[in-house]
């Protein structure tokens, strides 16, 4: 099948099934802050999977192909990254910004519902994970198939850091790293991450380097990375050269033995 | 924490103020919805000292959003007129600012202005410059903030009052007094507070402006407190300075459809008014 794109009636239809189920499992989280793996299975009741289905089964009729597509198979995805690689390669007769629309994410999301949105599994199940806000930076990057299609149509390969989790998870590298803007602008400064936090021969992000305050980790080199470019003008400089002048507190990553060059 | 910059590598500031000696000007117009053509002049002083080989670049973004990659404006030798024109994509011009950097041979920054706010071009391409407006606080719609108002202000700029787009705020603050006084009562507060509480505002070239504009609206002329006391607590004069100051200027007489009012007075007017409704009710 071809990508589409919800018309006006069938994304408010998405939408609204989406915040009926958000309530429903609020409501079964009793005020919870986060509601646990067994709120959000007994809040997706059957009258919730039922209109999930008829939603479904109605979709061609409330959505629009997109002429430009080409052919897109749900598959087994194992991570964030693959299922963002399938979409946009379907989708690469498009220039990103063309696509960009939260018709063509959320219609992604009732599709591939079932890849991110598993009860028992999903920690979270916040509205923006589905639901995309464009209107709203920061969560935009948050939406379960839109944030991976941006960061892996920004940064290529260097997106795995930020997609190696499973579709259904939130992945808190990208949530981290969007924050700020200068990094996230500039692409060289994804590189410089794989190669400093990715362990290669597992094919996921070290534990533990996206947040907190051990020396050498991302959120010490976003600080050390604010203060240079302060000095030098970083826009100009390779991953080589901004590794190389970083301090001996990332000696520990600069090192990291499961680094593969890929050019 | 506030980082404290030094400057060992001697970079110089580049003036972006409008005035005889301003460095860089940048005219922008919104050509479409996503589209904004900007027209930029730079005229370096000669005191800077600028090598031939330096590079030039400007780089847009907007605060709290995104950021372009820096344009390449050649180098000094090749300055000329120091005339450029770019076209910007997926930008609002309402949230737009630049950074200028000079750059020597081996990528230090030996040159920088930081958040140019470009002079806007109108329809009938007559350039507003918005330093020398009169209202208080520019009002700005935003479809990015998720209360119904919200202030964006930062060192160097003018403060700005966001309210929330498609939900007709900035008419009804036009409007309607009572919305007015709340959201006035609530913004001039949180600048004034800002302005006397954070040290990241201690040297801001719009503080001084602001604070004398809102004495004289209030018509109160009592010197102004430190807000904090030497054991480092809040200095209470300092709350009630504010309060009064706020109280004042929301206060001062203003003509409005041919008739003299006072906000405050017609605000509690107005609630009065809802109050014998709701009882007779």
């Amino acid at each position: 099948m071809k990508i589409r794109r919800f018309s006006l009636e069938g994304h408010e239809k998405w939408k609204s099934f989406y915040s009926d189920l958000f309530l429903n499992i609020k409501e079964k989280a009793k005020g919870k802050k986060t509601p646990s793996p067994e709120d959000i299975k007994n809040g997706y009741n059957n009258e919730l999977k039922k209109r999930y289905q008829s939603i479904l089964e109605m979709q061609e009729e409330i959505s629009e192909e997109l002429d430009k597509s080409k052919d897109y198979k749900i598959q087994n995805y194992d991570n964030s990254y693959q299922l963002a690689e399938t979409i946009l390669f379907s989708l690469s007769e498009y220039d990103f910004v063309d696509i960009d629309d939260e018709k063509i994410w959320d219609w992604l999301s009732l599709i591939n519902f079932e890849k991110v949105f598993i009860p028992g599994k999903i920690k979270g199940c916040a509205i923006y994970r589905y639901c995309v806000e464009m209107d709203n930076f920061f969560s935009s990057f948050r939406h379960l198939v839109r944030g991976p299609c941006w960061a892996v149509n920004q940064y290529s390969r260097n997106a795995r850091i930020f997609t190696c989790t499973k579709p259904y998870e939130q992945n808190d590298w990208l949530e981290q790293y969007i924050k700020v803007s200068f990094m996230r602008e500039m692409k060289v400064m994804s590189e410089v991450c794989m190669r400093l936090y990715y362990d290669y021969s597992r094919d996921e992000s070290i534990p533990g380097t996206s947040k907190g305050s051990k020396a050498g980790i991302f959120p010490r080199l976003r600080d050390k990375m604010s203060q240079y470019s302060k000095v030098k003008f970083l826009w100009d400089m390779n991953a080589d050269e901004i590794i190389k002048m970083l301090p001996k507190e990332f000696n520990k990553y600069r090192e990291n033995p499961t680094y593969k060059n890929e050019k | 924490m506030t980082q404290i910059v030094s400057n060992r590598t001697g970079r110089e500031t580049i003036v972006k103020a409008e005035g005889k000696n301003t460095e860089i000007r940048i005219i922008a117009k919104q050509i479409s919805e996503r589209k904004i053509d900007t027209n930029i002049e730079i005229k370096f002083n000669e005191e800077h000292n600028f090598r031939d080989s330096y590079k030039i670049k400007l780089q847009a973004y907007e605060s709290k959003g995104s950021a372009k990659r820096p344009w390449d404006l050649g180098v000094i030798k090749d300055l000329g007129t120091g005339n450029y024109n770019f076209t910007l994509l997926g930008m609002s011009l309402d949230r737009v600012l630049f950074r200028l950097k000079v750059i020597d041979e081996n990528n230090f920054v030996k040159g920088e202005a930081n958040e140019i706010k470009p002079s806007v071009k109108d329809a009938e391409d007559k350039i507003k410059i918005n330093d020398n407006s009169s209202t208080l606080i520019p009002i700005r719609e935003d479809k990015r903030i998720n209360l119904p108002f919200s202030l964006d202000m930062e060192p160097d700029l003018s403060p700005i009052l966001l309210v929330k787009s498609g939900l007709n705020m900035k008419q009804l603050f036009k409007e309607n007094i009572q919305i007015k006084v709340l959201i006035y009562s609530s913004i001039i507060r949180q600048i004034l507070t800002t302005y006397l509480a954070d040290p990241a505002y201690k040297n801001c070239q719009k503080k001084e402006k602001f604070i004398e504009k809102v004495i004289s609206n209030s018509g109160i002329q009592n010197e102004i407190p430190d807000y904090f006391k030497e054991d480092g607590k809040v200095n209470e004069d300092a709350i009630d300075w504010i309060e009064e100051i706020t109280a004042g200027c929301i206060n001062m007489p203003i003509i409005k459809a041919g008739k003299k009012i006072r906000y405050l007075e017609e605000f509690k007017r107005i609630c009065l008014q809802q109050k014998e409704i709701d009882n007779e009710n």
